[in-house]
């Protein structure tokens, strides 16, 4: 293939450039500019001279051959007001590098720009992108443009910003979307054509243009026309990847990027319902012409721009309408496309110019080919997977890659992480500025936390310590998450090293210090040593409610591990059997079981509670130590018990214990009515109490009394064996007590 | 409509050497109300908040089982059945059986390696579903200090049932401080189990105050704000609970059940207890599902369970002046009572007729009384269901003078009859009972359940705008049902006429004749007892045969009673 130029067309150049055909010179202008021909320049100034029509385009040919000759010409166009004519001598002088013609442009563009804009020249591109946005439509197309002609950085890449998201096909923006898009093509911008040229691509899909009354570029007349209709949005695709073959054969070399510059553009959601002979991509012109342009089984609809592909619906392989050799011969275009390219051809053109040489890959960052990992295009993952491992240095860590890998939603490039990151651990060690900012990462958190529990053994002594200092330096990081990761795997799999990095004292401050972090080192910390005494048991309690899981296991096991005849532990304990959290309800109800002296006090809390487990484990307490000279006390307590099982607890008591007389009889009523009464009763206690209840009503006429009155209460139950029960009972009353105004009657 | 609660403190249960506190944090969007006092009878409070909380969280409502997964695997199924009849060669059919029986092996396998993670969501879907119920769903209660007791009001998550319980303040054996007037209190599922922990051998005081336990005990966060009298206490916890549509018109309902001339059956505890305890063991697995009062003048109540045609016969007889039989349904609600029947020292049923609501009242040991009020049957409820028996309520015209005068004068002595304010504002009786309907309808007022009296309850924030309580009125009259503004036009064109005035026994009965929808003369009658409380109502209408009463009255009956009222507005106006 022929790439760049030669001077061999020079004489039917300069006689196509004295034609009297417009057409003629002008084709034979721009085949100047491009092969930058600097023996044209008589020609070219000549042509000038005879056709005014013809400048721009001349003087543009002239700007590309950077001949300085053709500075006074492209100084007296840069003055001109016209937009076209302005364009070209601008753009010429700054191809020619005229540094005064160009100050005094500049000058001239400043004063054209808007109030609002020009004192923001010197402000980022937010801020400046921000001012285009609050512009008029009407005023901040030409806006645009100046501040592109002034081609700083910050103000190019406002100008970008605002054309990404700015509708380019509208009146009064399209005339200098085009303009720029001119301009970016003069100044070999390949960034902006790339998103023009895609901008404009979207807005054929959508727009057949609307009709508007703008002054006419040439004679200034206001006509109503159509803007952006098929003939204008055809012309610039087009035009558009004339200009990329054009690159092709005149600049080879910057090729890739332009191509790049285009293809990352596309977006997944440009993608179409295949239909009939038209593919998913079909509609997209220059994507189709770069990645399927060389296949010989498409075939390109002249008027829709539209590709037709075979109709059998085999999946279509890329074949490049531009050299292939070209187009990955730009590594940093290479990595443009692995870093940002989302259009599945674009990725499938991206595996066939990476091909075999995997060190074509060499350009892209580890972060994107991390994310090409986890991305849904196979082909493309296992191509970054292999230049990711084969780059990845685990003794200097890329710590993007890691959590790029880390936290993906994919299990090939978390698997891939982990190991990486175990390749890196020793690394990491030494660096707790960069674990800190890998920890900040959930996903990295639980990776490290399997990886130190899996690989703690095989790393060296000198690693471990080294870990060691930097997760305790972590652990005051001011990520509450972060810290208290780092202070829990300290705790877990650094023990030994906790004595000497935090002294007793310093320990018990830290339990008080109000971090969860911190006062898990201090529980953790003192489970070796005997400070009792000193400790805060209400903020350990406390600290035994934490959400966090390690926190709360510490400090159990800091209670569990106090005196166990300490009533004060007692109380903790009974206070942690009522957590919400069932680790630590479990582990409070164990030490429990084991306390032989728990104050009857504590033992009632535990009965009193709503909760089955800690109830069941109070009542199997108080059962062990019932005395019949304790029994009394606890029936008042028990007899009020919303819970049934307490309350057949507290009727076996009633049985067993309850004192001779009317007075203690009387204080079992509340147990009467809510056992007699309950809904679901427990059909042993009610027997017993009923069967007590008869032995008592033969004792004296007051107990006999009240045992009438609530049984009779109850006569008329339509629960047969309590109604079989209840009134033997009562007629015995009756009988042995006849004066008595027994219910009995009123019963029946 | 959307309430927010916002409280300073939390609702909770503190327990010191000193006695058991229970703090009742109360809403501070609403009006300053606060209440300190030593509870008495600790027990009877205890079951009578637990019987409240129980019917909040209670939802007997029917929902059908979501059979999405069971209809999938038959379209699963299906699709196999005609992939083997598609296969013709027997190989391919021996294939497609081979992967079939390996691919519910690999299902079998998969489902057995899930399982631990199924278990693990369904228990968190199971936590997020209940915690959102709790959260977003419930409404705390409405809780009123009244100068002569504390009042607790508060829906089902169903709707259906209506509980409000009632204490007076004999339950408490001091009161240190109170502040009249009506506010929520936030009543979490904590509480609930704080609540259960109330002992009578322990001294217990209630505190009803802005920031609950720290506004006395201080046992909470030393920088939680006072309690009494705080100007800006910082926020502790703040809700927004989207009200269901017409929730105030359910106090309304309730209010205009209560104002009926109702049936009332005596019973003994230990007869609820064998009611409840029959329907807690057995479920009816077939219609009638109905709880059937047969009442006879003079005899013993009896109450028929169907389908089982199991009988009750109480003890105490029936009061009333004719024979009749009663069925309700939604009795399954009853069992919501469980936990008061224990402590209760008499029931009253309230009957309004044949699947009508129906209100059980249950006396707290003399010290309170619990109201729970069932809605004609469960998905029938107060606040959604079609039986708007507001409209039934006595409603001559007032105008705004008067009902200010009523408003103000309810407000100042906060509990008063229908008499004892017509005599102090020396208005005609039936124009203070149509003030006291409408400020019950603009949520000023209500009907205390269990003495009948009215009393000054302040459900709205804002404060009274005698304009639109009377644009309410006007506005519900006509617009909050069809038949509403059916009866309204049927009135105002003059197409109902009273053809009889008949007095009864128990009152009198007003026949009246009026023009259907399909252009046939229809009878309606209402039967009005003597304190002039409409009794019943029927109609030979379409609906009136179809529904009686259970879908609210018909048009033609509204047309009557406005015609009824009319009368009655000339007459004490003469």
């Amino acid at each position: 293939m022929v790439t760049g130029h030669s001077n061999v067309a020079a004489p039917s150049l300069v006689e196509a450039l004295a034609s009297d055909s417009p057409r003629v010179r002008a084709l034979a202008a721009k085949r100047v500019a491009a092969s930058r021909d600097a023996s044209l320049v008589p020609a070219l100034l000549a042509a000038a001279a005879r056709n005014a029509t013809d400048l721009p385009l001349l003087v543009e040919a002239l700007g590309r051959t950077r001949d300085p000759r053709a500075i006074p010409l492209a100084r007296s166009l840069a003055d001109k007001k016209l937009l076209s004519r302005r364009r070209s001598g601008v753009e010429a002088l700054r191809c020619l590098g005229d540094e005064e013609g160009l100050a005094t442009a500049r000058a001239r563009a400043r004063a054209r720009l808007p109030d609002s804009i020009a004192p923001l020249l010197e402000s980022d591109a937010e801020t400046l992108g921000g001012a285009l946005h609050a512009l008029p439509p009407v005023r901040r197309g030409e806006a645009l443009d100046t501040l592109y002609e002034l081609a700083d950085a910050n103000v190019v890449d406002a100008v970008r910003r605002v054309l990404a998201d700015s509708p380019v096909h509208l009146p009064h923006l399209l005339r200098y979307a085009k303009s720029i898009w001119k301009r970016s093509m003069l100044r070999d911008d390949a960034e902006t054509f790339g998103l023009l040229t895609r901008r404009f691509e979207q807005a054929a899909w959508t727009s057949s243009g609307e009709r508007a009354e703008v002054k006419h570029g040439l004679d200034g007349v206001r006509k109503s026309m159509r803007i952006f209709g098929r003939r204008t949005s055809t012309y610039l695709r087009r035009a558009s990847v004339r200009h990329l073959r054009r690159v092709a054969h005149h600049d080879p070399a910057k090729l890739a990027a332009f191509a790049a510059h285009v293809l990352v553009h596309y977006r997944e959601a440009d993608a179409r319902l295949p239909r009939g002979a038209f593919g998913a991509w079909s509609h997209a012109y220059a994507l189709c012409r770069v990645v399927y342009g060389g296949s010989r089984a498409v075939a390109f609809d002249s008027r829709s721009l539209r590709m037709r592909v075979p109709s059998d619906g085999a999946p279509l392989a890329p074949t490049p309408g531009l050299d292939r050799a070209l187009l990955r011969a730009d590594p940093d275009a290479l990595a443009l496309l692995v870093q940002r390219a989302e259009a599945w051809p674009v990725l499938d053109l991206v595996v066939l110019l990476v091909g075999d040489a995997i060190e074509r890959l060499d350009g892209a960052s580890l972060t994107s080919l991390a994310l090409r990992v986890a991305g849904a295009h196979a082909r493309l993952a296992d191509l970054a997977e292999i230049a990711l491992v084969r780059r990845f240095d685990g003794d200097a860590p890329d710590a993007d890659a890691l959590v790029a890998l880390l936290s993906a939603s994919s299990d090939r490039a978390n698997r891939q992480g982990a190991r990486l990151l175990g390749e890196s651990i020793e690394a990491l060690a030494t660096r707790p500025s960069e674990l800190a900012r890998l920890l900040a990462l959930a996903e990295v958190r639980a990776s490290m936390a399997s990886l130190l529990a899996a690989t703690f053994g095989d790393l060296r002594h000198a690693c471990r310590e080294a870990m060691a200092s930097s997760l305790f330096a972590i652990a005051g990081a001011s990520d509450p998450d972060v810290a208290t990761f780092a202070a829990e795997q300290l705790a877990s799999t650094f023990p030994d090293r906790l004595a000497s990095m935090l002294e007793a004292d310093e320990a018990l401050a830290a339990i008080a210090s109000g971090s969860d972090a911190r006062a898990l080192l201090g529980c953790a910390r003192l489970a070796s040593e005997d400070v009792f005494g000193r400790l805060d048991l209400v903020r350990v309690v406390a600290l035994a409610s934490s959400s966090t899981r390690a926190l709360r296991t510490h400090a159990v096991a800091l209670v569990m591990r106090a005196s166990p005849a300490s009533v004060v532990v007692g109380e903790a304990l009974v206070q942690l059997a009522e957590s919400p959290f069932a680790d630590v309800v479990r582990a409070a109800l164990t030490c429990l079981e084991r306390m032989v002296d728990l104050s009857p006090s504590l033992v009632v809390r535990l009965v009193d509670s709503t909760a089955r487990d800690v109830r069941s484990v109070g009542l199997a307490m108080l059962r062990a130590r019932i005395t019949p000279e304790r029994a009394n006390s606890f029936i008042p307590l028990l007899a009020e018990h919303p819970s049934t099982d307490a309350r057949a607890f507290a009727v076996d008591l009633v049985v067993a214990h309850l004192r001779e007389g009317f007075v203690p009889l009387l204080g079992i009523e509340p147990l009467v009515h809510a056992t007699l009464r309950e809904v679901r009763p427990d059909a042993r206690a009610k027997r017993l109490l009923l069967g007590f209840l008869e032995r008592r009503s033969t004792a004296d006429e007051r107990q006999a009394e009240l045992i009438a009155r609530w049984l009779g209460e109850y006569a008329r139950t339509r629960t047969v064996r309590d109604a079989e029960r209840i009134l033997p009972v009562l007629a015995r009353i009756h009988a042995a007590f006849p004066s008595l105004d027994s219910t009995l009657g009123a019963a029946r | 409509m959307r309430l927010d609660y916002r409280y300073a403190g939390r609702s909770t249960v503190a327990e010191t050497a000193a006695g058991t506190t229970i703090g009742l944090a109360t809403n501070l969007g609403r009006e300053a109300t606060y209440f300190r006092g030593a509870v008495g009878r600790t027990l009877v409070l205890r079951e009578g908040l637990a019987t409240l909380s129980d019917v909040v969280r209670s939802d007997f409502k029917y929902r059908p089982r979501d059979r999405e997964a069971f209809r999938a695997y038959l379209a699963r199924r299906e699709a196999t059945f005609l992939a083997g009849l598609g296969a013709r060669s027997e190989s391919a059919r021996g294939e497609l059986g081979r992967l079939t029986a390996r691919l519910a092996e690999l299902d079998r396998d998969r489902a057995l390696r899930r399982a631990p993670f199924e278990r693990a969501r369904r228990a968190y879907v199971s936590f997020a579903v209940h915690d959102a119920v709790e959260r977003d769903l419930l409404i705390d209660p409405v809780i009123s200090v009244h100068p002569d007791r504390l009042c607790f009001e508060a829906f089902s998550r169903d709707q259906s049932a209506y509980a409000f319980l009632s204490l007076g303040y004999e339950a408490f054996s001091r009161i240190e401080e109170f502040e009249c007037g009506t506010t929520n209190v936030d009543f979490s599922p904590t509480m609930r189990t704080h609540v259960e922990r109330l002992r009578s051998t322990r001294a217990t005081s209630l505190v009803i105050g802005a920031s609950g336990i720290t506004s006395v005990s201080g046992l909470a966060a030393s920088s939680a704000p006072s309690p009494f009298g705080s100007a800006s206490p910082s926020i502790l916890d703040e809700r927004k609970i989207d009200l269901p549509d017409g929730w105030f018109s359910g106090f309304l309902n309730v209010h205009g059940l209560l104002s009926m001339g109702l049936t009332r059956v005596r019973l003994d505890p230990s007869e609820l207890y064998d009611l409840v305890r029959i329907l807690d063991a057995r479920k009816a697995r077939s219609s009638p599902r109905a709880l059937r009062f047969e009442l006879v003048p003079g005899e013993p109540v009896r109450i028929v369970l169907e389908p089982w045609e199991r009988v009750l016969t109480c003890r105490r007889v029936y009061e009333g002046e004719k024979p009749a039989t009663i069925r309700v349904w939604g009795r399954d609600r009853l069992r919501t009572l469980a936990r008061a029947i224990p402590w209760s020292r008499d029931v009253e049923v309230l009957l309004a007729g044949d699947g009508l609501p129906f209100v059980v009242r249950l006396d707290l040991d003399g010290e309170g009384s619990l109201t729970l009020a069932l809605s004609g049957w469960t998905d029938n409820d107060w606040v959604s269901g079609d039986a708007r028996f507001d409209l039934l309520t006595r409603r001559v015209s007032v105008d705004a003078p008067s009902l200010t005068k009523v408003h103000d004068a309810l407000r100042s002595v906060r509990v008063a009859t229908d008499d004892a304010l017509a005599t102090e504002l020396e208005l005609p009786r039936e124009r203070v009972r149509s003030a006291l309907s409408i400020l019950c309808q603009a949520g000023r007022a209500m009907v205390d359940a269990g003495t009948f009296r009215h009393r000054y309850r302040d459900l709205f924030f804002e404060p009274f705008d005698v304009k639109r309580a009377l644009a309410l009125a006007t506005e519900l009259e006509t617009q909050s049902s069809a038949a509403a503004a059916v009866g309204k036009a049927i009135h105002a064109a003059d197409e109902v006429r009273i053809i009889a005035h008949r007095p009864v026994a128990s009152g009198y009965k007003v026949s009246g004749n009026a023009w259907s929808d399909e252009g046939v003369r229809v009878r309606p009658q209402i039967h009005v007892d003597h304190e002039g409380a409409i009794v019943e109502a029927s109609c030979t209408c379409a609906k009136g045969k179809k529904h009686g009463l259970t879908h609210g009255p018909c048009a033609h009956v509204l047309s009557l009673r406005l015609a009824h009222m009319k009368r009655i507005e000339r007459t004490s106006d003469a």
